[in-house]
């Protein structure tokens, strides 16, 4: 009796789960997503990018955040393929002849997404809360901006005064990004900026709505997961043909999802950080193809200038002699070009040494005899550190570690975290003799790479373990950057970069180049045939990127 | 009536115990955070920032005072529902924990219900009959469960359903073109349910299938193996042979008397299992690309986000707490040697 209802209990429970179950696939069937009326001839583009993008101007300077800023926001100007700079919101400018006050005349009738006409008062308002906030992209501008004296005759004509002649100001001014002044002030709570409160930073975050102009517009920002933007009907410019009309930016890496969603269809083109491996095997999916962009990203061997022995030149000069630049991107990074100067080569005012360093054991030994070290190595250990979250960089500092050993030199290999190195970067005592990293020039000229790179500002930073605190060098470098006419300004750059090159101060390993795998078959990616300014964020101006859904459609 | 008094009592006294061990626990990560290298300041405002604006935003974060005063600054925000800004999001870390909480718990809630659901049957099938085919496969996917990670079974999960089969979403916690509900209590199941659009519920659920089964497979196979080995000793025991001898059922004998205290060890467990799948999903919300309170967290530290590290810790600890209380309330419902040790 008890067995029987036992019996019968269960065989109930059983047919509740069997219906349920049934129920919920049928439900799954008849009413999925997929069974909603489908728009077939959307042209949707996803993207991957390392985070979800800051949304404010004022604060985002990363990877991501730089594409929705270029996208959503409008410049005064605006880069063209070759890097050279066309009007954009100014419709013309000029420079007085001191170089000290640049004056913009401004396109009329461009409308802000919120449908108000932008004015010279919202291109102050944005510089004066760029500099003022001083996060993100104001470094670019706030050492050169002199507020006071920059004023608004009228509407339509913006002078922006400066402190100190600024050749490439036209190029950081690609990071002004223009904000709808009114839009952002009826937003504003309390903060840290006196009467402009938080400057409207929490509402901009917030994701609730953007305050640009620019081609497309935030329709959704899901925190933490992805930005979508859609097409802004009532856009000044020109977009191509097949232009996205809704663009997807996903933050996610994670390598074994994003093969999934490629060869689902469902993302046009990934980020920068996929390993070799699943790159290639996306390349083998049908329509997949990879992109190959050389970008002003280089991959230093920072050599510490001050410290024992490679405070010696022939040392230095002897490490850079040993180095298998060959392996280094045969064996370990494939895609990476070789990098022969002081700053990369895609950058305007780029130097080529005439003599390329090659490995030459003999020419490195015969360096070391040179050294006042010779005979004494064994008591300088090198201390070679490589940055623990990427994992490559360890082959390159074993490949380092062979090759000097080959030459009598001792090293020793240390896994650093990032913060680690950027702490231990802040002082001279702590530095190590060798750190590699990959730095990046803010714009296409030289002059931004050896500003970031060699000047003696820059000491204690992660972005110089040299320690070179050389006058001449800041001489060298400020002295272009204060020049206006270009061509006498790249014979500067040229100057520095060879001054700074006989110093053999650090070893020159890679020039980056971006690769992503992309949707070649019904996606037409600019950046792929290399047609895109060497700047961080325009290789994705969405405008021109070009989706055929009636070609996907045929996969 | 009694019985209430004393659970009443002991669940006050849980409350009490546990805003001590909160209160320590935010003081022990409070100082652990401010110990791990680097300048938060500056990692918050990214290497280019200039060093006046660096300063101004230490002094902002009171980082130029000692430590104890921080605290203290710290935990006058805490009296005034704050928990500090995030250096990441630039938001209030109560804020983010707010929008990033509901998806996690959504997950660890979907996942628990599979976990239970799985473990105690799995459990019960292969205790029932040892040494049976179902008993030996269930011994199989136990060891192969608790020896792969959670992180490595939603990459298969992700790699048969998404990348194979293509059934169930590869990302995310609803479809690019469902319009999501709008958010009363941030889990989007609930919330479509509540807006009465059954195309969101479906989606959700569509989407959380992958990674909740990911996060349950590990748990699932332990907790079915700790359940299985607890029925056989409890069959064996004489007063089930008392029971057969009086000629009652074996089902009865199984579910009546043999299952009940052989789920108490496992109620422990599961309780403290499903409490961990909150912090411990990190790895599955990345490979999903799900918006959750572990990969807040994660980030949080990568970062130095000294005030999201606190808050993060304080919602786990919390959760633990919890969790502990109500494993602590069913045991002492299904165990009556509990209770009555409580009563006397």
């Amino acid at each position: 009796m008890h067995n029987a209802r036992a019996v019968s209990k269960l065989v109930l429970v059983v047919v509740v789960i069997v219906v349920i179950v049934v129920a919920t696939f049928a439900a799954f069937y008849l009413y999925g997503p997929q069974k909603q009326p489908a728009t077939q001839q959307e042209k949707l583009l996803r993207v991957s990018f390392a985070n979800v993008p800051y949304l404010d101007p004022a604060v985002g300077s990363d990877e991501a955040s730089s594409v929705y800023l270029v996208n959503v926001y409008d410049t005064l100007v605006y880069p063209l393929p070759n890097n050279t700079l066309v009007p954009n919101v100014a419709q013309n400018w000029s420079v007085s002849s001191d170089g000290l006050t640049w004056t913009f005349n401004l396109r009329k009738g461009i409308k802000f997404h919120s449908g108000r006409e932008l004015t010279a008062n919202d291109v102050f308002f944005s510089l004066k809360r760029l500099i003022t906030i001083g996060e993100g992209y104001a470094y670019l501008l706030k050492p050169f901006v002199d507020l006071n004296k920059t004023s608004v005759p009228n509407n339509y004509t913006i002078q922006i005064g400066l402190k100190k002649p600024f050749g490439p100001f036209l190029y950081a001014l690609l990071r002004l990004y223009i904000v709808d002044s009114e839009l952002v002030k009826q937003h504003i709570k309390s903060g840290p900026y006196g009467e402009m409160g938080d400057y409207g930073r929490d509402w901009l975050m917030s994701g609730e709505k953007d305050a640009g102009s620019g081609p497309y517009m935030l329709s959704e920002y899901k925190r933490g997961e992805s930005v979508t933007l859609i097409r802004f009907s009532n856009y000044w410019g020109q977009y191509a043909t097949n232009a996205p009309d809704r663009v997807i930016m996903l933050g996610t890496t994670e390598p074994s999802t994003i093969k999934t969603l490629i060869s689902q269809r469902q993302l046009e083109i990934t980020d920068q950080w996929q390993p070799i491996e699943n790159l290639e095997a996306m390349a083998k999916i049908n329509g997949v193809e990879l992109s190959k962009l050389s970008v002003p990203y280089e991959f230093y061997l920072m050599i510490n200038n001050k410290k024992p022995p490679t405070d010696d030149i022939h040392v230095r000069k002897a490490m850079a002699l040993a180095f298998n630049y060959t392996s280094a991107i045969q064996d370990i990074n494939p895609y990476e070009k070789r990098a022969y100067g002081v700053v990369p080569s895609t950058l305007l005012g780029y130097w080529q040494p005439s003599q390329t360093i090659n490995m030459n054991i003999t020419a490195a030994i015969e360096e070391l005899r040179r050294s006042k070290y010779w005979g004494h190595f064994d008591q300088y250990p090198i201390e070679y550190w490589w940055v623990a979250e990427v994992p490559w960089e360890e082959r390159v500092a074993l490949l380092f570690k062979q090759n000097m050993e080959a030459i009598g030199l001792t090293v020793e290999v240390v896994k650093k975290p990032w913060l680690s190195v950027v702490e231990s970067l802040s002082n001279l005592e702590t530095s190590p003799h060798i750190v590699s990293i990959f730095v990046a020039a803010d714009y296409p000229e030289a002059g931004s790479m050896l500003a970031n790179r060699y000047l003696s500002s820059v000491q204690g930073t992660w972005q110089q373990n040299e320690w070179l605190n050389d006058s001449h060098i800041d001489q060298l470098i400020n002295g272009a950057l204060s020049t206006l006419d270009l061509n006498a300004r790249i014979q500067k750059y040229v100057e520095a970069q060879q001054y700074i090159f006989n110093l053999y101060p650090s070893i020159f390993v890679y020039e980056h180049v971006v690769v992503r795998a992309y949707q070649a078959y019904y996606v037409d990616f600019p950046a792929a045939k290399g047609n895109v300014p060497s700047i961080l964020g325009y290789e994705f101006d969405f405008r021109w990127i070009q989706v055929f859904p009636d070609k996907k459609a045929q996969l | 009536m009694r019985i209430d008094n004393i659970i009443n009592n002991f669940i006050i006294r849980r409350i009490f115990s546990s805003i001590f061990v909160l209160f320590g626990l935010s003081i022990l990560i409070f100082v652990l955070a401010r110990l791990l290298p680097g300048d938060p300041a500056r990692l918050a405002l990214g290497p280019r920032a200039p060093e006046e604006v660096v300063e101004q935003y230490r002094k902002m974060l009171h980082l130029d005072q000692p430590i104890y005063i921080q605290y203290v600054y710290w935990l006058y925000d805490v009296f005034h529902l704050s928990l500090g800004q995030s250096l990441v999001t630039f938001r209030d870390v109560l804020v983010d924990i707010e929008d990033f909480l509901p998806a996690s718990m959504e997950l660890v809630l979907f996942s628990a219900m599979i976990l239970v659901i799985g473990a105690l049957s799995l459990g019960v099938l292969s205790g029932k009959r040892p040494g049976s085919i179902a008993d030996n496969l269930m011994r199989i996917f136990s060891y192969i469960g608790i020896s792969i990670p959670a992180f490595v079974w939603a990459i298969i999960l992700q790699l048969i359903f998404s990348y194979w089969l293509g059934i169930f979403p590869a990302i995310g916690r609803i479809s690019d073109n469902i319009t999501p509900p709008p958010k009363v209590t941030g889990f989007i199941m609930i919330d479509s349910l509540i807006s009465g659009n059954i195309y969101a519920f479906i989606d959700a659920v569509e989407h959380l299938v992958l990674p909740a089964l990911a996060l349950a497979i590990g748990p699932i196979a332990q907790e079915a193996r700790i359940l299985r080995a607890n029925l056989v000793e409890t069959i064996g025991k004489d007063y089930i042979l008392n029971l057969r001898s009086h000629g009652i059922p074996d089902n009865t004998i199984y579910f009546k008397y043999a299952l009940k205290p052989s789920m108490i060890p496992v109620v422990t467990i599961m309780g403290l299992d499903i409490a961990s799948l909150i912090a411990n999903a990190f790895l599955v919300e990345l490979i999903f690309n799900w918006p959750g309170l572990s990969r807040y967290g994660i980030n949080a530290m990568l970062r130095k986000d000294l005030n999201a590290i606190v808050g993060v810790t304080l919602v786990v600890g919390l959760i633990f707490i919890i969790a502990n209380l109500i494993v602590d309330m069913i045991i002492y419902k299904i165990d009556p040697r509990v209770r009555n040790i409580k009563s006397e």
